[in-house]
């Protein structure tokens, strides 16, 4: 689809350097140095994507591009400790309660065990990090590691790959329902950190799981983390994405979450941090009658610059999604939503929806919406919708006959629109803490940029 | 006219709703058919019309002597059968006047006759819609759309009364309707009951009943036939329920 | 009923109705494109030279450009030197003075599709433009037109007679360097019609003009300007018909349309160009660009088009509201079938204050064919209270064909409310089964269905032109009992 344009301040020697010191910083992944080889090859073909590329028009990665390499360099496995983490930072007290049972934390790119609680044995689920893999798990990993890498375009998964350091490997056993979810904490600890996470997760036949994956960090950071979700027939999975990352981070992720026969997954995505932040979602609809739900909030204020593409690809027939994205949009902040639906020619009885609805609250504030449909198949139902618009001035007035103060009304009505994509996370214990920090990031919207942490 | 069922036996997507259902109409006559939901009324109403999805395992259907089942859902119109909808279906931008003209000129094509000429259309219109209270508003709208449920049934009674079919088979057109709205409709139907028509109405209250005398009440439940009486059976129904037909069935 | 509704039936499953060949003789230059040639075409117009620089700084433009390839669309390379850029019927004089003196077998071609030059047979209301290749040959009801100070000719007629208003507007709202295909336009452009409503003038009769396409191997270029002063009105509509030739020909337009303070114009185009045969053989390429700059407060435009023709249709019909309070509207029905491909759509670029556009597009995809709206909603900063509701539809019909949409909205203003639907399905069911059940053909049932999905556009396009867009598309309105 895009054509490659190459970025003009491309320095390709930079990030081979960075890519090679890797192996010898961590020899415990050094297994994965052909890998990043072979997809800094791949990113080295012009970098990273331009506004030329009609999927980036609305995002520039230009500023990342001048910082990247300068943040490509991880600190050494000492600095991660948990220790010097703990007491130097207050990120390990913004990591959600009531998920403790299984907690898998991560700083700066490097697995943390003494921080970590891994699951109980007979608990259905098998979890190990890529450091921690035994010899003969390796190549087969690889392959699926290599697989996603070999046939994805984009030249920002070629990135996060060329310098992938650790990550999780998490396999759903048949018949299990875990009811546990698996929280997965990503750390960027201190200044001029970069990370560069995978997730690769298999829920196999008629099982069921959750993961809550959750990103924060402190200053100036990146982050470019994969996660690859495959559910088997018959399994269900819930998947939550929350992005807390600094004003002024840059954050840049994709998930593919592929779909066989009857399952179905459930996907909340909450961006409520970065800088810049950039998440793909991908949900491959491969057997007949699996099912997609997915959610989305995005808050952009301040000068943040916050992007969401989504797309879900029907191959196959009987298959169902429906998609909710909303969007918050102040000071000067800018959101980009860009929602694909796609039904392939064999996608017979396909059911897609999507809606977008998005406030634009100040001047300043920008929102760039693009829903599409693609339709190769005929007996379908498919419909998108896309809205930019304001307060509702008729809640705000009523609100404000009931005596409560215009600001303070405001306010309730911004948080109600995007409480509603809090109360769809089907973890019921974190609708609280959720929409405690929903209301703190939309706080933030009456200070001055780059002012709130 | 002769409409003879013989041991029905018809499946949706895989599972039987009507297992051996035999019913005889014939011109002149009146016919309820009564039960509960899920009984199979509704597919009863939709076999005869000639709707997909509807698999006919076993039995006949004969119709005049033809077979009625080898006939597509038009020829089965030109041959002068009409279903009431218990749901119309909107079809927007398409008018209500147009469309019921043009339904009105392919019988007639297909009987030899000319096109009716615009000014005995309007007429005809015009007359039957009053017997219907059907305002003239509704006659320049889309077909059903944004009709209440109430005149979406009206509408069905009057497309009826200008199409002036030889079967006429209501499924539920009593439903949703307030005791006004029931007498209209019942008024349609009592006009147009003449010794070369019947009628076939399906319907779950005996209500409609106080209006239109029905010459026979069958119940229908769990795909058959079950009992078959006269008006008196459809007040007993009222007053006991259906439980005391389909115990037993 | 077949009479009165056979219109979409024929669209879908139709045999092309205009796809004679006039046998006429022609003075057509070899295929090629160069500056001789650009200089032959100017100096056969005897056009001033600040036309012929325009032309020539647009050619050079052009050739340091790329086709442009954001458009779903797949077609064989144009080769840009294998088309003729000028083709013209041999006229006794250079240009006929009376409709006498058109040569009458030209008359005929009209009078084939339908539409009567002759003084006698003419359209009652209707001023006509007819556009054959290259140039124009007659132009109806022009002295009536001009009592009302509305100056309504050839394009190649006003470079002569209004020089001076064609230097002012040319270019102003479709530049040479839009575009790909406007810079090959403006550096090649033939003829066209010019339309000018002076100041408060409601123009009297609804104006017109047919594009014929005949020569095999030729372009056509042609040039549109309509310019409506403060508090004018005027209605304009265009059709369009070719010959059935196996090859592929290529339509280069672009139309440029300004209107001031509280002036409106309605723009409705009937585009039945040739399509290509059942196996994508021939065809018209055509690759259209047409806006108007909506320059004057409370000014409107309104864009309607039936688009039934062409293999390949690449056509986004835009309106930058510039003017506080100004109104966009795009009415849009598109048809395609067999191995045709449709990119179209609209662009509404809000900059004034209060400014309001509405989109209404449907789409309707069969046999082979793909089709896509393609459509932007920019909101400036400055367009405070800006609106927008745009509703695409798309239906199906057959499981070979595609529906694609592909709505961009850029949302600069706070107090904007812009809003975007679209749906894609096909023909319900239950609806045909409730025609059916009522005694219509499926056939009948479904042409019933898919022109009751077109009305919200079909009742925008004027009642004047019912009658014509029958006779060139045999699109009939609809609903024409009640």
């Amino acid at each position: 689809m895009s054509t490659r344009t190459p970025s003009t301040d491309f320095d390709a020697s930079l990030y081979r350097q960075a890519s090679e010191n890797l192996g010898r910083k961590f020899p415990a992944t050094d297994w994965l140095s052909p890998l990043r080889g072979k997809a800094l090859a791949r990113f080295s073909n012009g970098g990273f994507p331009t506004i030329r590329d009609e999927d980036w028009r609305y995002t520039s990665l230009k500023r990342v591009a001048r910082r990247s390499s300068a943040l490509l360099h991880p600190a050494s496995q000492q600095e991660q400790s948990a220790e010097h983490l703990i007491s130097s930072s207050d990120l390990v007290h913004r990591i959600l309660p009531g998920l403790a049972e299984i907690t898998m934390v991560f700083v700066n790119g490097m697995y943390q065990p003494d921080l970590s609680s891994a699951p109980a044995p007979d608990s259905g689920l098998i979890i190990s990090t890529l450091g921690a893999l035994k010899k003969e798990e390796q190549s087969s990993l690889l392959a699926r590691l290599e697989t996603f890498t070999g046939t994805d375009d984009c030249r920002v998964n070629a990135f996060s790959t060329a310098f992938l350091t650790d990550g999780l490997v998490i396999d759903v056993l048949a018949g299990a329902t875990v009811s546990a979810p698996v929280y997965v904490v990503f750390l960027n600890h201190g200044n001029t950190v970069g990370s560069h996470p995978r997730i690769l997760m298999r829920l196999a036949a008629n099982s069921s799981a959750s993961l809550v994956e959750h990103h924060l960090s402190e200053t100036d950071s990146l982050t470019s983390g994969i996660t690859q979700i495959e559910c088997a027939d018959h399994a269900s999975l819930t998947y939550l994405k929350l992005q807390q990352e600094h004003d002024s981070a840059f954050h840049l992720a994709s998930q593919h979450i592929s779909l066989a026969k009857d399952s179905s997954v459930q996907a909340i995505n909450l961006d409520l941090g970065a800088g810049l932040s950039r998440n793909g979602l991908t949900v491959h609809m491969n057997g007949e009658h699996a099912e997609a739900r997915l959610h989305g909030l995005f808050i952009a204020n301040g000068t943040s610059h916050i992007d969401n593409h989504t797309l879900v690809e029907h191959k196959a027939p009987n298959t169902q999604s429906s998609e909710v994205y909303r969007g918050v949009i102040d000071n000067r902040g800018r959101g980009v939503f860009n929602g694909r639906i796609v039904v392939h020619q064999k996608a017979q009885k396909t059911n897609a929806q999507l809606t977008n609805a998005n406030l634009l609250l100040s001047p300043g504030a920008e929102i760039d919406t693009k829903p599409e449909l693609e339709i190769y198949a005929d007996d379908v139902k498919c419909s998108h919708g896309s809205t930019v618009g304001r307060i509702d001035n008729n809640a705000l007035f009523y609100l404000r006959a009931r005596g409560i103060p215009e600001d303070e009304a405001k306010q309730l009505v911004i948080r109600a629109f995007g409480n509603e994509i809090v109360m769809a996370i089907p973890i019921p214990q974190l609708h609280e803490p959720v929409t405690d920090l929903l209301t703190a990031r939309l706080e933030q919207s009456d200070d001055e940029p780059g002012l709130s942490a | 006219m002769k409409l003879n069922i013989k041991d029905l036996h018809v499946s949706v997507a895989g599972t039987e709703i009507l297992k051996g259902l035999s019913l005889a109409v014939s011109s002149g006559e009146v016919h309820a058919i009564m039960g509960p939901n899920g009984s199979g009324k509704s597919t009863l109403a939709h076999v005869l019309a000639g709707r997909e999805g509807y698999e006919v395992t076993r039995g006949s259907i004969s119709y005049n002597g033809a077979d009625l089942l080898d006939m597509a859902p038009e020829e089965r119109a030109w041959a002068g059968i009409f279903l009431g909808f218990q749901y119309p279906i909107e079809i927007p931008g398409v008018n209500n006047t147009y469309f019921l003209k043009a339904a009105l000129n392919a019988k007639r094509k297909h009987l030899g006759q000319p096109e009716i000429d615009a000014i005995a259309f309007l007429k005809l219109v015009r007359e039957k819609s009053e017997l219907m209270e059907i305002d003239q508003k509704f006659l320049k709208r889309s077909v059903n759309e944004g009709f209440s449920g109430g005149e979406k049934k009206r509408n069905e009674v009057f497309q009826m009364s200008v199409l002036e079919p030889v079967l006429a088979i209501l499924d539920e057109t009593d439903s949703g309707l307030d005791i006004d709205a029931l007498k209209i409709v019942a008024n349609g139907v009592n006009t147009l009951r003449s010794d070369d028509r019947a009628f076939v109405l399906i319907t779950h209250y005996q209500r409609l009943l106080d209006y239109i005398q029905p010459d026979f009440v069958h119940v229908l439940a769990e795909g058959k036939i079950v009992r078959t009486g006269d008006k008196s059976l459809a007040l007993e129904l009222e007053d006991q329920g259906y439980d005391w037909v389909t115990t037993g069935t | 009923m077949a009479t009165e509704n056979t219109d979409i039936e024929q669209l879908v499953d139709r045999k092309y109705r205009h796809g004679f060949i006039t046998d006429i003789e022609s003075e057509t230059l070899p295929p090629g494109i160069n500056e001789d040639v650009i200089r032959f075409i100017s100096d056969k117009k005897n056009e001033p030279e600040f036309l012929l620089n325009w032309r020539l700084k647009s050619f050079r433009y052009w050739q340091t450009i790329k086709e442009p390839d954001w458009a779903k669309l797949h077609h064989s390379p144009i080769d840009y030197q294998d088309i003729s850029y000028f083709s013209a019927p041999k006229q006794a004089t250079d240009a006929p003075k009376s409709m006498d003196e058109v040569d009458p077998k030209l008359l005929e071609t009209y009078d084939k599709l339908g539409i009567p030059l002759h003084e006698r047979a003419r359209l009652a209301g209707v001023a006509v433009d007819a556009v054959f290749d290259s140039v124009s040959i007659a132009t109806t009801f022009k002295g009536k037109l001009a009592e009302a100070g509305v100056i309504f000719c050839p394009f190649s007629e006003a470079v002569q007679d209004h020089p001076e208003l064609i230097e002012q507007y040319l270019g102003t709202v479709v530049p040479y360097r839009d575009n790909f295909f406007a810079a090959l336009n403006s550096a090649v452009f033939t003829d066209g019609s010019f339309v000018y409503i002076p100041k408060g003038v409601r123009c009297p009769m609804e104006l017109s003009t047919y594009f014929r396409i005949n020569e095999a191997k030729t372009g056509q270029f042609e040039r549109t300007l309509i310019i409506a002063e403060e508090g004018s009105h005027v209605s304009y509509l265009e059709g369009c018909t070719a010959p059935m030739r196996d090859e592929n020909q290529l339509h280069a337009a672009v139309v440029e349309l300004v209107t001031m303070k509280d002036a409106e114009i309605k723009y409705s185009t009937v585009q039945n160009w040739y399509p290509g045969d059942e196996q994508g053989r021939g065809g018209i390429y055509n690759f259209v660009t047409k806006r108007c700059d909506c320059r004057g407060a409370n000014s409107k435009v309104s864009w309607t088009q039936v688009e039934a023709g062409s293999a390949i249709t690449w056509k986004y019909p835009s309106c930058i509201l510039r003017g506080d309070n100004s109104v966009g509207e795009f009415y849009s029905v598109a048809v395609t079938n067999n191995l045709q491909q449709a990119d179209t759509g609209t662009k509404m670029i809000h900059i004034g204050a209060n400014t309001r556009s509405t989109i209404i597009s449907k789409g309707i995809s069969a046999g082979r064919a793909q089709q896509s709206y393609r459509g932007l909603v920019k909101i400036f900063p400055t367009a405070e209270n800006a609106r927008n509701y745009t509703q695409c539809d798309s239906l199906l019909l057959g499981d070979q064909c595609g529906a694609h949409t592909f709505p961009y909205m850029e949302v600069k203003n706070p107090t904007a409310i812009v809003e975007h639907e679209a749906t894609t399905s096909k023909i319900g069911e239950d609806q045909l089964f409730y025609c059916r059940q009522r005694g219509l053909s499926e056939e009948d049932a479904v042409n019933m269905i898919v022109n009751g999905f077109c009305k919200d556009v079909f009742r925008e396009l004027p009642m004047e032109f019912a009658v014509e867009a029958q006779a060139l598309l045999n699109v009939s309105l609809e609903g024409a009992v009640g």
